[in-house]
């Protein structure tokens, strides 16, 4: 009887540390959006809870500032450079599983070691590289580099490798060309992988600051977190219209998040444990 | 041009090695060439100055402070992080029913962007808009300046990226967790093991290869923090939180000067890379690396 009591005690108190810990990690969202929803004078100085809601900051938010324009150019470049993720990544990630070939190893050992360098050491010159290849403030800046990166490649041999190849061998006697069999073999077979990998990618882009921020130079070509920093940066910073901005930001995400977190907890753990 | 068995695998692999060529290996090499030059601005010429760019930078006070600010934080920031989700992976791999809506809500922060979290936090920690000082003053204490003051400017850099990371290392160590066969336990339980010294004596060896594994990227992670200190305290007060990516950026970016900022990209991948290398000496035998 007494062992059972002690027990429960202890259960409770995790349960406790788990509450606490979640509100934690959930409050700063839930003070982000009540902020979004008070006029500026009543920032200050200001309750747990909103009295009259407002959603000027909002209005202010798409009349005043380049949101919407920013918002686009996210979207735009965050689909484009997944797309070519899972295209490359794929490709990549099959040939290294499913071929022999010279030099196979030193080449993948050449990838994985590419995770190793910091973005830190060539940034100063890329801008001027960059310049010379008429890529600065352009879409595509933000999307080729890192669109056949090693992680994804990793991802998708660990995937592959897994996939019996007879299914190949027999496509190859049928006359099937290779990049049929990995259009209509190995692609429709691989869509778990495939999920993972797209939403870690997008993401990893929609989420991305320091890139845009230095290869982004006019107003109307920023992403969502470079035009939020530079109002952050301004002289008086609308924390309402921040907050309704920074709000919409995370909106995607978290539904992707909510709609595909087996996926992304699956892909992560796979390239975590296995590395 | 027709693929064949043959050739297919390297036209696959292609588009890596191209792309990495373009982008990576020629900014890094004229990186190199740069940091051997004088640059003020970008439309001055080019001086040599040999590795005078190396070695004046260690005689900078505020590039010797950006190494001291990014060594205090790193490791600071992972030591505190990981502690937190170890405890917090242990708990949730007892069997608790609601495990699933606990990873979630925890892990929520790790899908909101650097930016969008930093300015949750700047907000947050704002001495009169604050939601911390607010409670703060409802248990009758003061508020305090947490950004502006130059005792609590990293700490509450700390605190955001330990927010924003602990649920990505948690969701990492869970998985390890239950990657450990039951039998160990219930073996150790049969000879009459406590809890903590089950978890003590067998739990924590057997994970220590996923704990390595979090510490070495959070280790590589924390020495490159850029954007939380750029939107929340843009490296003030005093340079109290300008980290060494900080610092590049603003000597290669605001100052112009590209000859030293480049050599400083390559002083901090040399930093980087002999921790990883120090790390994986000490710790790496342990987790079965080597």
């Amino acid at each position: 009887m007494k062992k059972k009591i002690t027990i429960n005690w202890s259960l409770g108190g995790i349960y406790i540390v788990l509450i606490l810990v979640a509100i934690v990690t959930i409050t700063p969202f839930y003070w982000g959006v009540i902020s979004s929803l008070r006029e500026y004078s009543k920032l200050f100085n200001p309750k747990m809870w909103v009295d009259n809601p407002t959603l000027e900051n909002y209005v202010k938010l798409f009349t005043a500032t380049s949101f919407l324009r920013w918002f686009f150019n996210s979207l735009v470049i965050a689909v484009s450079h997944t797309l070519l993720v899972l295209f490359f990544c794929s490709l990549g990630g099959y040939a290294f599983a499913k071929y022999e070939f010279r030099g196979k190893e030193i080449l993948f050992l050449l990838i994985l070691g590419s995770m190793m360098i910091p973005i830190w050491v060539g940034i100063i010159p890329m801008f001027l590289w960059f310049s010379k290849l008429r890529l600065i403030n352009t879409y595509w800046v933000l999307i080729l580099p890192g669109s056949a990166n090693a992680f994804g490649i990793f991802l998708m041999r660990q995937y592959i490798q897994g996939i019996p190849s007879e299914m190949m061998d027999s496509a190859r006697i049928d006359g099937c060309s290779e990049f049929h069999i990995y259009y209509q073999i190995i692609l429709p077979v691989i869509k778990p992988a495939l999920g993972a990998l797209t939403i870690y990618t997008f993401l990893f882009s929609w989420n991305n600051f320091l890139a845009a921020l230095i290869f982004m130079r006019t107003k109307d070509m920023f992403t969502v977190p470079v035009g939020l920093s530079a109002l952050v940066g301004e002289q008086q910073p609308q924390y309402g219209v921040l907050m309704a901005g920074t709000f919409i930001s995370v909106i995607p995400v978290v539904i992707i998040f909510l709609r595909m977190q087996k996926e992304l907890i699956a892909g992560l753990t796979l390239g975590a444990i296995k590395a | 041009m027709k693929l064949s068995i043959k050739n297919a695998p390297y036209i696959f692999i292609a588009p890596f090695f191209v792309l990495f060529a373009i982008f990576s290996i020629v900014p890094i090499f004229y990186s190199a060439w740069l940091s051997f030059y004088r640059v003020e601005g970008i439309l001055s010429p080019p001086k040599f100055v040999g590795v005078n760019n190396y070695l004046s930078l260690f005689q900078l006070p505020r590039f010797l402070n950006s190494i001291r600010v990014t060594f205090i934080f790193t490791v600071s920031h992972v030591s505190i992080m990981l502690i937190i989700a170890l405890i917090l992976a242990l708990i949730l791999n007892l069997r608790i029913k609601e495990r699933n809506f606990f990873r979630l809500a925890l892990f929520l922060p790790v899908v909101t962007s650097l930016v969008a979290a930093a300015i949750i936090f700047k907000l947050l920690l704002s001495y009169d808009m604050g939601l911390v000082n607010l409670i703060l003053r409802w248990m009758g204490l003061p508020g305090y300046d947490w950004l502006t003051d130059p005792k609590l400017a990293l700490p509450s850099i700390v605190i955001l990226c330990t927010w924003r990371w602990f649920g990505f290392h948690m969701v990492v160590l869970l998985a390890g967790l239950q990657n450990i066969s039951q039998e160990l336990y219930d073996a150790a339980k049969v000879d009459g093991g406590s809890s903590l010294q089950v978890t003590w004596y067998i739990t924590l060896p057997l994970l220590f290869p996923v704990i390595f594994f979090c510490i070495v990227i959070s280790v590589i992670g924390s020495l490159q923090l850029f954007d939380e200190p750029y939107i929340l305290t843009e490296g003030g007060p005093a340079d109290c939180t300008r980290s060494i990516a900080m610092y590049l950026y603003d000597t290669g970016f605001l100052r112009f000067q590209l000859g030293r900022a480049s050599a400083i990209g390559y002083v901090l991948s040399v930093i980087i890379f002999i921790v990883t290398l120090f790390q994986i000496r000490i710790l790496g035998k342990q987790a079965g690396f080597r």
